[in-house]
């Protein structure tokens, strides 16, 4: 097992993961920038590195994560979500090294962080997938229409390189199409380094449904439950709940079944999720995510499993070993992310926690790295906390959650709990009706 | 920002030298003074309440430091002469010039020399030959000749 992990990351997700540590007896070594030092994830890992100066490049810095690794004697390394989580050249850095990478190796990310070889692989092994250009687009404009036809209006133009909801743009005409690829070809050039871009079919109104995956290093792969994450502000997720209500238990099975047999074939480790768009009782694989995810709590709560213990477990060589009781769903959960932002304007609202209160009780749960006196800054992303419940129902769910956002209280910053009130509160919510446009259909933004 | 008086500081740091007490935490109810008395037996005040946290092999990072300071610009290990069988780069008293090699950093095998950000008289070496080092940690105080 492994004796001391370096996380590589910070904010909430780095505090998840020295929780999971503390259970299981793993020392933990946190890294941060220079000016992060009041962190919690470094006040509560058994070491501290500074690695370099105040920002969010110095968590990019592979070079000062690895020497931070080798001083401290670090045998493995987390790298959380988002920064080098995906970052195949981080995996192989770390594994060349000696170290035990708490994620996939550089060839499965390598596959699955490129969206069109992901979406090649998944249709080659079964894995149902959005009609598109099935490749890169190629250069001569006339071929585009050519494909965007053959699709059928409306188009999505999205950059390979691209995920996280950047890099996107639908296309309802043929007379704007030409034009919509060059400006695409040019953000995704400055974005990502990589100006390929292809078509997919354009959903009107899908809901965005995901699977977790676990599997070990024998050959075992287990889907553990999965998520509705429609409701999205410019295809940032902001509410996410388990299980997906509404997919019949036959489609769910099936889609499950696929997904297994797929991951098998591409002999992957550790936990993932699959992303799909759901319409029509028709899913899509979109992409797949090859880390954990910012919403692995609402999954954790209708199983019972701690995701991140199995993670490092199945990378430490352990067999995966659920119950009968982890491998089923009980009840309902839903998340709300909690972000420094203007509710109405999205705009990020740094500064200094000058008080707090986190609500408690049955089925409650915070996962948050700030504290009252904490700085917020604007180097970094602007989620500040999870809140995320647990009832027997949907509807006992989305109860509790509101009285969860009630109870609430935070002094010197903005934050978006307006917005998710409002949304708890909407007809369309409470009866299903949801869907990844949610957000810009209905106009749900916040009194201010 | 800590509003405590110079004679108390005073009086804490000379109750830690006379008892011989490697470090001291006062708590008042509603601030917290750590002293900790250095290697070389001057004592460092830590103000407001700070958790310094060391690794086994490394000795405690002091924050804060008296005097100007040349600091790492990367995280490693830290050598203060070229090769184990050669002089120091500098010791202290030596005056040094701006932009002048005074040890090696070195991360992932690969030696970084560190050059001085300026020109002065070295008063203290603050870390030990092949010794873990922080992204911005004190490794010279300077101070002018």
């Amino acid at each position: 097992m492994i004796k001391r992990l370096l996380i590589a990351n910070r904010g909430e997700i780095a505090l998840r993961i020295i929780r999971a540590c503390k259970k299981m007896a793993i020392e933990t070594v946190a890294v941060y920038a220079a000016g992060d030092d009041a962190s919690l994830h470094v006040r509560l890992a058994d070491q501290s590195v500074c690695i370099g100066p105040a920002g969010a490049s110095t968590y990019l810095d592979i070079k000062a994560l690895l020497s931070a690794a080798e001083i401290t004697q670090a045998d493995a390394v987390h790298p959380g979500y988002g920064f080098l989580a995906e970052n195949a050249e981080f995996s192989k850095a770390v594994t060349d090294l000696g170290l035990c990478f708490v994620g996939p190796s550089h060839h499965l990310i390598a596959l699955m962080g490129d969206k069109i070889n992901a979406i090649d692989t998944m249709r080659k092994y079964g894995v149902p997938t959005i009609p598109g250009s099935q490749g890169n687009l190629p250069n001569d404009p006339k071929q585009h229409k050519a494909i965007a036809t053959r699709i059928g209006y409306p188009v999505l133009i999205k950059a390979a390189a691209g995920g996280g909801g950047r890099g996107m743009l639908p296309v309802y005409h043929e007379q704007d199409l030409s034009q919509s690829v060059l400006d695409i070809k040019t953000q995704a050039k400055q974005l990502f380094a990589n100006d390929d871009v292809y078509l997919e079919k354009y959903l009107e109104a899908p809901r965005h449904i995901e699977v977790q995956i676990l599997a070990d290093q024998f050959g075992e792969v287990v889907c553990v439950g999965d998520r509705d994450c429609s409701i999205q502000r410019r295809h940032q997720k902001i509410i996410e709940e388990a299980p997906a209500f509404g997919i019949p238990e036959k489609a769910r099975e099936q889609l499950f079944a696929t997904c297994r047999r797929a991951l098998k074939k591409i002999g992957y480790i550790g936990v993932g999720t699959i992303e799909m768009l759901y319409e029509r009782g028709q899913f899509y694989f979109i992409e797949m995510n090859t880390r954990i995810q910012v919403e692995h709590p609402v999954s954790e709560m209708v199983t019972g499993i701690d995701l991140i213990q199995q993670q490092i477990r199945m990378h430490a060589g352990q067999k995966l070993d659920l119950s009968a009781d982890q491998l089923s769903s009980r009840g309902h959960a839903i998340e709300c992310r909690i972000n420094a932002e203007n509710p109405a304007t999205m705009q990020a609202s740094p500064g200094q926690i000058t008080r707090l209160h986190f609500p408690g009780g049955h089925g409650v749960r915070v996962d948050s790295h700030i504290y009252a006196g904490f700085k917020v800054t604007h180097y970094f992303d602007s989620l500040i906390a999870k809140i995320i419940v647990h009832a027997e129902s949907r509807s006992a769910a989305i109860r509790v959650m509101q009285h969860a956002l009630n109870e609430t209280y935070l002094e010197g910053v903005e934050t978006n709990i307006p917005l998710h009130k409002n949304i708890l509160a909407s007809d369309s919510f409470q009866t299903e009706k949801i869907h990844i446009h949610f957000l810009t259909k209905a106009k749900h933004s916040a009194d201010v | 920002m800590v509003s405590v008086k110079d004679k108390d500081i005073q009086r804490i740091i000379d109750l830690l030298k006379k008892n011989q007490i490697g470090e001291l935490e006062v708590h008042d109810g509603k601030q917290v003074i750590k002293v900790r008395s250095s290697a070389s037996g001057g004592a460092q005040v830590k103000a407001p309440a700070h958790h310094t946290t060391s690794t086994p092999d490394t000795p405690s990072i002091p924050r804060t430091k008296a005097g100007r300071s040349i600091k790492a610009p990367l995280v490693g290990t830290v050598y203060l002469a070229p090769s184990p069988d050669a002089d120091a780069f500098v010791k202290v008293g030596q005056t040094i010039s701006k932009g002048q090699v005074v040890c090696l950093v070195e991360a992932m095998k690969t030696f970084n020399h560190v050059k001085s950000t300026e020109a002065g008289v070295i008063k203290e070496i603050c870390v030990e030959n092949g010794h873990a080092v922080e992204f911005d940690q004190p490794l010279f105080v300077i101070d002018d000749a």
